[in-house]
């Protein structure tokens, strides 16, 4: 049906011919309100007795318009003076930004402690060790011992790796050779990787491996997904670090994985647990109790010395409950995602969780520790012919095989993304990285040529 | 980095402050002139004027702090401490709403539709400036471009944790183009005398929503509600606006025209671009590398639903004159 229009042109026309027509005819309509108008007369005629009180009440209100116009103009003046002045001072201020690159103080003396050490060893070589080798071989390497390098805490970029030091490699004697060469870094810890191991596609080993970092990064597969694992050695423990979008906590910004690599010279990085998009577990950063919400979430914990602690859902509900527990282990960060995999060995099983979907395929990542300072990520993701992403179950299964000793979730989906030289190492979901809030990044300790 | 125009007192007064307020002093004379024009009320404006920008600044730093919670120590530092922090926009448009709003409560002007006419002029014009601040400060974040290093589609910012020169989508440049173009076009609706009051607030809801929802979704630092990190609040609030602004014109073509049946195929058409730039969303969210396309064929969804409400207000208007 049709819509009629309040006022039909058959209406208009009846109003305007009104003074003529017979009313009688008509429904009569109702009296219109009077409106004071500015054009009319405002003298009272002996027909409109009426007429002027609308009048009066007219030149009432001009009256007050006036007055309220002198002392409301000048007032809204004046307020809209002080508001833009106030503007100026305070709209469009920045944030407290990042600490940038700071001047390394204890950079440069660890580097003045290797180089000195370096000179006394080979000073301390007796002459006549070379002079009583009857076969030409090569001359013995010197003996190195792990110099301390630390990065300050209040630094937000790490300094540069050396470019020449990165590698990848498929050969097996070259990754042995490696090994060799950095047997003095690893120090007798054992690794998960083999150099002859089964890895996935073109077996490629991308490695790192200076002074105060050894990384290797490669791919396995295991029931029926890739799994991208970058197993890294650091000297100190404040070469494992958290790096939140922007430089600061609760910034506004969010990038990819690489680009934040990349801004702070990362030599692996991983997503970390994605801390503005939920509000789940206790987010701890430079040591300071930032948000809790311990109900659902279990919580890593990572503390001065580079080790990983777990709470556990209900244990810590309360900002005074985590900043108790942060001063007492000396934490510095945590990472809010979860389930814990593996805790001091002991494999950790759930049936639920509060956090992520763990009973169903779904992109995984995860931090392991697997000594002092000895560490893995790893995604699992689907690549190439191999379709399955796993469970937590599943995904713990793998976990468990590399014999950490603490394992924990990170942020799966397509948030699960390991980089290395600024390069993505895995396939993430859908094949790209999204924009996420924060990382975890290992950074070489030795200072970079500024 | 955010740079200093000069220093007053204890205290630095930087580029973009300045430019802001230079922004805000816009949006008032526009509003003034927009306003004033179609016979408004000189009282009732200057009521207006400090109500919007007090409001504004509150309800710009409430959302902010609803959005950025961890930024601020506690709620009461961050509605008492203007010193720092941030100020999300959808908050100044709540402000000069509830201004508005305000104003016709007190029975100073009874005309609402042409207060808000007034104001989404206003709002072009401040956003036009405004969005300049991007030059003077590190708070436009787009894509990074390898290829394009010029304006108008990219421009450098530091990073500021490494210091770093990144090129990344001058989004507020092209926010402040769209701005521009909008207000140029709303100011030229507004001086046509048949133009019905709340029209150009229509035509502001559907256009600059529909932009902002494309716009938006370009930035790296967008406002996110705390139950949903996908979509942004702007996006959400600039589709909220299109859609409200389509119902209306619609419910007003079947009020003048009566209900014909082939509009049910416009309303279909206008459906199915507004779904089509949702999935266009979803998709650039995870195909990050296909933005082009994806932006591309989300502006043609939005842009043809848009159209069609613009068609419908023409057809509603030809009736009346017909009439």
């Amino acid at each position: 049906m049709a819509y009629k229009p309040k006022y039909s042109s058959k209406e208009k026309q009846i109003r305007t011919a009104e003074p003529l027509r017979d009313t009688s005819s008509v429904r009569p309509e109702p009296p219109r309100r009077a409106s004071p108008s500015p054009a009319r007369d405002p003298r009272p005629t002996p027909e409109e007795p009426r007429q002027s009180q609308p009048s009066r009440q007219s030149t009432v209100q001009r009256i007050t318009s006036v007055i309220l116009g002198l002392l409301l103009i000048p007032a809204s003046l004046y307020l809209s003076f002080l508001l833009l002045r106030f503007m100026v001072g305070s709209v469009g201020n920045p944030k407290p930004v990042a600490t940038p690159r700071a001047g390394n103080l204890q950079l440069s003396q660890a580097v003045s402690s290797y180089v000195s050490d370096r000179a006394r060893e080979v000073q301390a070589l007796p002459e006549e060790t070379v002079e009583e080798t009857t076969v030409p071989t090569e001359p013995p390497k010197p003996v190195k011992v792990k110099t301390a390098y630390s990065l300050p805490p209040d630094t937000q970029v790490a300094p540069e790796p050396d470019q020449s030091l990165f590698g990848k490699t498929a050969d097996p004697l070259a990754l042995e050779t490696l090994l060799e060469e950095a047997d003095w870094f690893i120090d007798g810890q054992k690794l998960y990787f083999n150099p002859r191991g089964e890895r996935y596609g073109e077996k490629l080993v991308n490695y790192y491996f200076d002074d105060s970092i050894l990384a290797l990064t490669w791919q396995e597969v295991f029931s029926g997904s890739v799994y991208t694992i970058s197993e890294v050695l650091v000297s100190d423990a404040s070469q494992f670090r958290r790096h939140l979008a922007g430089g600061v906590y609760g910034s506004d910004t969010q990038y990819l994985t690489t680009e934040m690599a990349a801004s702070v010279n990362a030599v692996v990085a991983s997503a970390g647990d994605f801390y503005r998009f939920r509000d789940f577990g206790a987010v701890v950063y430079e040591g300071k109790a930032r948000r809790v919400e311990g109900t659902y979430a279990e919580t890593c914990y990572v503390d001065q010395r580079g080790d990983l602690h777990f709470t556990y859902a209900g244990e810590v509900l309360t900002t005074k409950a985590v900043q108790e527990y942060v001063d007492a282990n000396d934490i510095v960060f945590s990472l809010a995602f979860g389930p814990v995999l593996v805790d001091n060995g002991a494999l950790k099983e759930h049936t639920w969780y509060g956090v992520g979907e763990i009973t169903e395929g779904y992109a995984r990542s995860a931090l392991c520790q697997m000594g002092p300072l000895h560490y893995i990520v790893m995604t699992a993701n689907t690549t190439g012919q191999y379709q399955d992403i796993p469970t937590v179950a599943t995904f713990q299964q793998f976990v468990a095989r590399t014999g950490c000793i603490n394992a924990y979730c990170l942020d799966g989906g397509q948030t699960a993304t390991i980089v290395m030289n600024d390069q993505l190492m895995n396939r993430p979901v859908y094949g790209e990285q999204r924009k996420i809030s924060d990382i975890i990044y290992f950074a070489t300790a030795l200072p970079g040529e500024e | 980095m955010d740079r200093v125009a000069f220093i007053s007192g204890s205290g630095f007064i930087y580029w973009s402050s300045l430019v802001l307020t230079a922004a805000a002093v816009i949006a008032v004379c526009f509003f003034l002139w927009a306003y004033l024009k179609k016979g408004g009320s000189l009282l009732a404006a200057f009521v207006m004027i400090p109500l919007a920008l007090g409001a504004s600044l509150i309800l710009g730093r409430f959302v902010h702090w609803y959005c950025r919670t961890d930024s601020y120590d506690s709620f009461l530092e961050a509605m008492t401490d203007y010193s720092s922090g941030g100020y999300a926009l959808l908050g100044v448009f709540a402000g000069c709403l509830l201004a508005a709003a305000l104003t016709r409560l007190l029975c100073l002007h009874r005309d609402l539709p042409a207060m808000l006419d007034a104001m989404s002029i206003a709002a072009c014009a401040g956003l036009t400036v405004g969005r300049l601040s991007f030059f003077f400060n590190s708070a436009d974040r787009g894509q990074i471009l390898a290829s394009i290093r010029s304006l108008p589609l990219a421009y450098p910012v530091v990073n500021a944790v490494s210091g770093a020169l990144e090129y990344r989508l001058a989004t507020f440049v092209l926010q402040a183009a769209v701005a521009l173009a909008l207000l140029v076009g709303l100011c030229l609706v507004h001086g046509k005398p048949r133009t019905r009051p709340g029209d150009v607030c229509l035509l502001f809801m559907l256009w600059y929503g529909a932009s902002q929802v494309v716009l938006d979704s370009t930035r790296y630092d967008s406002l996110f509600f705390r139950s949903n990190g996908f979509v942004s609040m702007v996006q959400v609030f600039g589709a909220v606006m299109m859609a409200m602004a389509m119902v209306l014109l619609s419910v007003r073509l079947c009020k003048r025209q009566g209900f014909r049946f082939w509009y049910v195929l416009l309303w279909i058409v206008q459906l199915a671009a507004i779904v089509g730039a949702g999935f266009m969303e979803y998709y650039v969210q995870r195909m990050g590398s296909a933005a082009l396309l994806a932006y591309t064929i989300m502006s043609v969804c939005l842009i043809t639903a848009v159209m069609i409400s613009v068609a419908m207000r023409a057809m509603a208007a030809k009736h009346k004159k017909r009439a």
